[in-house]
């Protein structure tokens, strides 16, 4: 009878410690998620991505057929200690510039308000637009004397709406934004994939489909299996030594730049998608292939009409992985790509991918814990909308193949 | 009555291991011959030798020849996509792709060329009538041939084999995974095809060998102990072997 | 160990042979009884005769299940249905030996000269019965066609008696004559059967029915 209610007692033991592990891990993982969560989310708005990296000055003139003054109230309920301008439509208040001293930033300006665009003094002479929290420096107007912004947020208000016309304006953009990083991301994505998916799966097709026991493939498959283990840093040292010299040498690059960091990305991820392009290929039954060989179809034919339709799930499943892989590595980016952020986005050029931002941001005086944050739940975001649209991808095609059985 | 096969000291060995011991066996027009023998005896082997299929598997070498008509099949030059093509072959498990009916049914023609939706539409449908099939999945041609039970995926697998318009079928052991109705269907669907088409079955079941075929070959070890036209084979079998194991004494 | 079918042929054969003893014994027993006039040996034989039609009852039955249920080809098909054919002719020739019994529970009188050719043939039947009926059980071939040959033997004692019968018959003889040489077609038709069961052993082993004249 005690042998019967131990045997139950190591039962009940048992499940509880596996219950306690999985318990662990989802609680782990949860609190991961809680913290980027907390950290992040309070600066998580558009302005991430309108606002360019560099903040940087700009001298504006209105634009030539600008006229009329808005002469409105702001939409929507201002702070009380923003100074509101209703002939111009712009709402002004206290503000900050890089080295902390005082000066008037926009709170608010109404969509109506003549100078919610201006044209660029500069070099490039394009229109851009005035967003809110650009810092107004000072106003410059063709009927009266120039506003300071050191004079004080509501003088210059009161100077602006004594004046009929404006001259130039010049302001000092924020920065902080990671538009940059996010398409700097999505390229390697991109360009990553079209290089690693074709070879890999191909590489996969030979090993299992033509080549299955010769001695040469068996070789070539330990050999990727150790390749998986192998630490991206090493790659990245691979993009450094290889990839680096051979597009400074073929394209009008100088250093690091996007090609370089896609294919050192593309040789990490090689191996993985070989691998899961084996295993799925592996599952498809033989049964199919004989099938479509006896019915007097080709190899090629069979490979392409039956074999690869059939591992479309394992193979999507790589690419699941390989985004994955891709927006996380952050290591060998950092030699391949660089870590300065950048706005303006070449493919010969120098820029980071989202992680890489991370790692800029963290290693910046002080530690931006809270943009950082914010940039991994971007990521998170990203990753989460590329892997359903996959998966809604996938079932897509699974239902046309299969007639209307997924 | 004419030939449509014709081996000649046929042997097959899978690497040092000889499965096929000189076999010289005639297949003839628009019969059914049937390939008995305990397991492991090379009947399947040997059907496999009539379309090429052995050359899937590694490490396997032929002597001897096999001639289809007056081609000979293990020749250098011989199209081997072609012999498929003029030879169909239904498997002991029931494989339809995972594709729609329809689908299935046009797979083969389609490999080898492009139709108007018309004549595939025609095609299929002869192909499905030809093995029994159509009234029972007219409506339904566009749905998962997976949805069909094991003895309808058969007949499709038939179908399938049958819209390529061989010359001849070959089954490996195709009822054995079906139950005894949908068994019958097939075996009197083979009855109606021999017809038509050149068929050589492999089967474990003597019932089935003695019901249906007109040439009864009897294997064992590699050898072809005993071929013999089917009624005579089971009533009066010249080799002690042969009714040793056709009357159960043995495995 | 034992498939199934040769469980169920060992069944039939093992009816066959109790049927067969039966005959032999009745047949025996009629001899006897004839010499004798044994009115209480010959209602017995009768009885037997039940028995053997019982015999051949089941032996039927029990082959039509057996190829019903076994589908059995080759030599278990053609044992099977040889053993059919055997029941049969050991059937009839059981019901010979009835009808010699009926003779003798009616007192019919013998026609005393012919009770050597009687006796003779008797003891020519039931050899070669016993020696058919053996080698259905152990066939070979060649015996098959010695053994029936034996019949002639049979044959000729009923042609010998045959051409008696115009020498010695008179008025008062005639009816016993014609019953003593019933007795007689009766032994030579015992005989005859006897023969049908070489053929059985023929169609044993080759599966093709031999006419042996």
């Amino acid at each position: 009878m005690s042998k019967f209610s131990f045997r139950y007692v190591i039962d009940a033991l048992l499940q509880g410690i596996t219950f306690l592990f999985s318990s662990i891990s989802f609680l782990t993982l949860g609190a991961i998620l809680v913290f980027v969560f907390n950290q992040g989310w309070s600066l998580v708005n558009i302005d991430l991505i309108r606002y360019p990296y560099e903040s940087t000055t700009i001298l504006g003139a209105p634009l030539e057929d600008q006229n009329e003054f808005c002469l409105c109230e702001p939409n929507i309920t201002l702070d009380p200690e923003v100074f509101y301008s209703n002939k111009w439509g712009v709402g002004f208040s206290q503000g900050q510039d890089l080295l902390g001293q005082a000066t008037v930033q926009l709170a608010y300006i109404h969509p109506n308000s003549p100078i919610s665009s201006l044209t660029n003094k500069g070099i490039e002479g394009n229109e851009f637009v005035l967003l809110p929290e650009y810092l107004i420096q000072k106003i410059s107007y063709n009927d009266r004397s120039t506003s300071l912004a050191r004079r004080g947020v509501e003088r210059m208000i009161n100077e602006l709406e004594s004046s009929n016309s404006i001259y130039e304006i010049e302001v000092i953009t924020k920065g902080g934004g990671i538009g940059g990083s996010i398409i700097t991301t999505l390229w390697l994505i991109g360009l990553t994939l079209i290089i690693a998916i074709p070879i890999g799966v191909g590489a996969a097709l030979y090993l299992n489909e033509y080549a299955k026991h010769s001695q040469f493939a068996n070789a070539i498959r330990s050999f990727i299996e150790t390749l998986t283990g192998v630490p991206s840093i090493i790659f990245g040292l691979l993009g450094v030594a290889i990839f680096i010299p051979l597009t400074v040498a073929t394209t009008n690059a100088t250093g690091g730049n996007l090609i370089s960091g896609a294919l050192t990305l593309s040789v990490i991820l090689l191996p993985i998608v070989i691998r899961t392009t084996e295993e799925s290929l592996k599952v498809v039954p033989m049964d199919y292939r004989n099938a479509s060989l006896a019915l007097g179809a080709s190899r090629t034919q069979t490979t392409f009409k039956v074999v690869i339709p059939n591992a479309l799930p394992g193979i999507l499943a790589a690419v699941l992985l390989g985004i994955g892989r891709i927006v996380g590595e952050s290591a060998a980016l950092i030699f391949a790509i660089g870590s300065i952020v950048r706005d303006e986005i070449t493919l010969t050029d120098k820029s980071t991918s989202l992680a890489v931002h991370i790692y800029s941001m963290m290693t910046d005086e002080p530690a931006n814990i809270e943009l950082s944050s914010t940039i991994a739940i971007i990521i998170l975001a990203i990753v989460l909308v590329l892997n359903l649209l996959i998966k809604f991808i996938s079932s897509k095609i699974m239902k046309g193949k299969l007639g209307g059985v997924i | 009555m004419k030939k449509v096969f014709d081996t000649q000291n046929l042997s097959l060995f899978y690497g040092k291991n000889q499965a096929l011991k000189n076999i010289n066996l005639s297949i003839f027009e628009k019969s059914v011959t049937a390939l008995i023998g305990p397991s492991g005896c090379g009947k399947s082997t040997f059907l496999r030798t009539l379309n090429r299929m052995n050359d899937l598997i590694p490490d396997v070498s032929i002597q001897g020849g096999v001639w289809f008509g007056d081609i000979s099949i293990y020749d250098q030059k011989t199209d081997v996509i072609d012999i498929r093509k003029r030879i169909g072959m239904v498997f002991q498990k029931p494989n339809p792709f995972p594709m729609s009916i329809y689908d299935n049914v046009a797979y083969g023609p389609r490999c080898q060329r492009n139709y108007s939706k018309k004549e595939m539409d025609a095609l299929v449908k002869e192909a499905l009538v030809k093995s029994a099939l159509y009234e029972e999945v007219k409506d339904r041609l566009q749905r998962s041939a997976l949805e069909l039970s094991g003895g309808q995926q058969q007949r499709l697998c038939i179908a399938r084999a049958l819209a390529m318009n061989p010359e001849v079928l070959l089954m490996d052991e195709p009822t054995s995974a079906l139950d005894p109705i949908a068994t019958a269907k097939i075996e009197e669907l083979i009855v109606e095809l021999k017809k038509n088409y050149t068929i050589v079955i492999v089967t474990h079941s003597m019932q089935q060998a003695a019901r249906i075929s007109d040439q009864t070959a009897f294997f064992l070890l590699g050898d072809l102990i005993e071929v013999e036209e089917t009624k005579t084979f089971f009533a009066t079998p010249k080799d002690p072997r042969s009714e040793s194991y056709i009357t159960g004494r043995f495995g | 160990m034992t498939t199934l079918i040769e469980t169920e042929i060992r069944e039939i054969e093992k009816n066959l042979k109790e049927m067969i003893d039966l005959v032999l014994s009745m047949h025996r027993d009629a001899k006897k009884a004839l010499e004798t006039n044994d009115t209480k040996l010959a209602i017995q034989i009768i009885k037997r005769d039940e028995q053997v039609n019982n015999l051949d009852e089941l032996i039927n039955e029990s082959v039509l299940s057996f190829l019903a249920t076994q589908a059995p080809v080759a030599r278990d098909l053609r044992s099977a249905i040889a053993m059919i054919r055997v029941a049969n002719d050991v059937e009839r020739i059981g019901d010979y030996a009835k009808t010699i019994s009926e003779f003798i529970i009616l007192t019919k009188p013998l026609y005393d000269p012919f009770k050597l050719y009687i006796n003779d043939m008797f003891d020519d039947f039931m050899k070669m019965f016993q020696m058919a009926t053996s080698l259905f059980f152990k066939p070979v071939l060649e015996e098959s066609y010695t053994i029936a040959a034996q019949d002639q033997f049979i044959d000729a004692k009923l042609k010998k008696a045959f051409h008696e019968i115009p020498k010695v018959v008179n008025t008062t003889n005639v009816m016993s004559l014609l019953d003593t040489f019933n007795i007689i077609r009766t032994l030579e038709r015992a005989g005859d059967h006897t023969k049908n069961i070489c053929e059985a052993v023929i169609f044993k082993l080759k599966g093709k029915k031999i006419d042996l004249g």
